[in-house]
């Protein structure tokens, strides 16, 4: 059953054995494989439900409906902006379906550095399984990969750079490339069309508009959910409180610290907001003489591997993808005004987006305001500003050696490139705060997971140290940077942190 | 060139921030066109509601600037509905960020004796005056400005490519499977 803000004509007062607060990778995961042990869960998510038949594919009217913020959401400097999901299903509606599991060593990291148990390859893989056919996942076939995608693999063939077809989890795929406004075709396999209705069809109650205020405990328990019911237009109308014996905050590593912050809970290591990584990103375009149309057909079926090695160094790297954008989207993030700014435009349909993904050591923070509002702070370390130049360098090779005649680097005021010039110009330019603005859309480790309670949040089973009674089940718990996109990471530790309260209930409510 | 942020050191810098600080996102303020979309409602075309005349008249000379309408294909912003939109979207902020869009605007508009010791209001500068006005609003070493200036920015163009019209001329088929808006609509 799901039921809308609307809906609720009163305020609520439930009772559950479990109330998770979040739909995205973790909280549909970890709701439906409770409910279908038998529990009785309450999910609660502050964002509307919307379905294939509101997916317009107009950007003004989808990113706002399904982006946290409205699609606005910054760093306290401005310098990065965070894109999350905050409808049913959370990112995984808007995401671009990569599928990636954990890396072998990320997860060897954590074992070594947080001392992370039970957790190797191996033991995760029975979860990774249950994902992953839940998802659909599969590989992407040659013939679908889009001549943007096809653009970049060609130039990293050229230069001699490793790069793959990506794994992704869509279904009878149109490819229209419209997955970032939300699939209209139901082909993307998000948690909104799989986990979400298996949740809901194995009795779990989602309630949609229901932003979370606190999570109350008493005894060194954790014993209700409270928050609001609000209208569509975000206002509040009614009260909403659900007491349970275990509570899972899957609200995404923003929102998830924020919860916990403003209710004073689960943060004797002081750590809760801390850690905050954000595989940040930057962007950079190639204009070629030849038809591209980059949004037809699979946004990102290819992506780079040669600048990450984390068997040699588990803590650093980038990733190099593609990436396209839509009209008002392109127009707002190209740099420059006027005659400039339209004849990039006008070669909007001849244009390949690439983007640096860095694996990040650097850390923010996530704090709450005095109205109990997440800021969130970040700044890229040095080494990875050199990075960042180093990734953008290398991008702007790929896209020439595929034939781009010219490249822009997203700088204020605008570095054109064309081929044969000289790429240190993007070593004197540099990477500066807000210049060029760089990009988010995987914020994760702020409720970070180990078994040192002086420096964890969560247990290796995503179990407060706390609060015996309250799990993380989302990007937060991520001791480090993962170095790929977390989907498929997010959604197996969700399934994994199930079965462990499912086998262990007894004891966790006790 | 001097230039000086006196005046617009006076406006409240943290509501301006906070209403500026969409313009550092891809997307700006496509919130505006969201409420409406969220209440699943159409809104009809009623004309202006939150910019007077004469501040429509300097956004509508801040959106040509921006956009550069010359190319062929690109329709002139005057034909398009890109201010109504804009005007639509600003009806959806609370009374006090709609009073700090028109303050910005009155300071765009009459700041060339400020900023640039030019004794003309912003519309009555000439296309290339106007383009230096703007790149010293895009270049001040005063974030305020910068911001103002990217607020700006992103509401024309989303504005102005928010509109189907202007789709064909950059080549955009639009949606793959075309749906009703759920916003007002954005054609002329």
């Amino acid at each position: 059953m799901i039921t809308t803000g609307a809906q609720i004509t009163g305020d609520l007062h439930l009772t559950a054995e479990v109330c998770v607060i979040g739909t995205g990778a973790g909280g549909a995961v970890v709701a439906k494989e409770l409910a279908a042990a038998g529990r009785d869960v309450v999910v609660l998510e502050q964002g509307g439900y919307y379905t294939k038949d509101e997916f317009t594919q107009r950007e003004d009217e989808m990113m706002p409906l399904l982006f946290e913020d409205m699609g606005q959401r910054v760093t306290t400097d401005q310098s990065i902006l965070i894109l999350q999901g905050r409808s049913v299903g959370g990112s995984t509606v808007h995401n671009l379906c990569y599928c990636f599991r954990t890396p072998q060593p990320i997860l060897e990291k954590w074992r070594r550095d947080d001392g992370v148990r039970d957790m190797s390859y191996e033991q995760l893989a029975p979860s990774f399984e249950r994902v992953e056919r839940m998802l659909k996942v599969k590989a992407i076939e040659p013939h679908e990969v889009n001549t943007l995608n096809n653009k970049i693999r060609e130039g990293c063939e050229k230069l001699g750079y490793h790069g793959l077809i990506a794994r992704h989890n869509r279904e009878n795929c149109t490819t229209s490339g419209f997955c970032i406004l939300g699939c209209p075709f139901d082909a993307k396999q998000s948690m909104l069309i799989t986990y979400v209705p298996a949740a809901s069809a194995a009795g779990a109650r989602l309630y949609a508009n229901c932003p979370v205020e606190k999570v109350r405990a008493a005894d060194s328990r954790v014993r209700s959910v409270e928050g609001r019911v609000v209208d569509a237009l975000g206002r509040p109308r009614h009260a909403i409180r659900v007491d349970a014996q275990v509570v899972i905050v899957a609200a995404g590593a923003v929102n998830s610290p924020q919860i916990l912050l403003n209710s004073g809970i689960a943060n004797s290591s002081g750590q809760v907001g801390h850690n905050l990584h954000l595989h940040p990103s930057v962007l950079l375009s190639g204009v070629y003489d030849e038809d591209i149309y980059g949004y037809r057909g699979i946004p990102q079926s290819y992506y780079v591997d040669h600048f990450i090695d984390l068997e040699k160094d588990p803590s650093s790297g980038y990733l190099i993808m593609p990436i396209y954008g839509f009209p008002v989207m392109t127009a707002a993030n190209l740099p420059g005004f006027g005659r400039e700014h339209s004849e990039v435009m006008q070669s909007y349909h001849r244009m390949v987006g690439i983007l640096v993904l860095m694996h990040d050591a650097s850390a923010g923070t996530v704090r709450v305001d005095r109205s109990g509002k997440p800021q969130i702070s970040y700044q890229v370390n040095a080494k990875e500003q050199a990075l960042f130049v180093d990734g953008m360098k290398h991008c702007a090779e790929i896209l020439f050696a595929s034939g781009a005649t010219k490249v822009l680097v997203p700088y204020e005021p605008p570095l054109w490139l064309r081929p044969g010039d000289d790429l240190r110009a993007i070593d004197r330019r540099g990477l500066r705060p807000n210049n060029p603005l760089l990009v988010s859309t995987h914020p994760q480790s702020t409720c970070k997971m180990g078994e040192d309670p002086r420096r964890a949040v969560v247990n290796s089973w995503c179990q407060s140290h706390d609060l015996k009674n309250l799990f993380v089940c989302d990007m937060s718990v991520f001791p480090s940077s993962l170095g790929a996109p977390p989907q498929i990471s997010t959604a197996a530790i969700a399934d994994r942190t199930a079965h462990y309260i499912k086998d262990n209930w007894s004891q966790i409510v006790a | 060139m001097a230039e000086t942020d006196g005046i617009f050191g006076s406006l409240s810098r943290r509501s301006f921030l906070r209403y500026t600080a969409v313009s550092a996102g891809l997307l700006s303020l496509s919130r505006l066109r969201a409420l409406p979309a969220l209440a699943a409602e159409s809104v009809p075309a009623v004309g202006l509601q939150v910019l007077a005349p004469h501040q429509a008249e300097v956004f509508t000379a801040i959106v040509e600037r921006m956009v550069f309408t010359g190319a062929a294909g690109m329709p002139a912003v005057r034909d398009t509905r890109a201010i109504e939109t804009i005007d639509q979207g600003l009806l959806q902020l609370d009374a006090s960020l709609q009073s700090q869009v028109q303050w910005l605007l009155a300071i765009f508009q009459w700041g060339p004796p400020l900023f640039q010791l030019k004794l003309k209001t912003f519309t009555g500068m000439t296309p290339d005056e106007r383009d230096a006005y703007l790149r010293s609003w895009a270049t001040s070493r005063h974030q305020t400005r910068r911001l103002a200036f990217r607020a700006l920015k992103n509401l024309s163009m989303l504005g102005y490519y928010s509109q189907d019209a202007t789709w064909k001329g950059i080549h955009y088929d639009g949606p793959w499977a075309p749906m009703e808006r759920k916003v007002l609509s954005a054609e002329a």
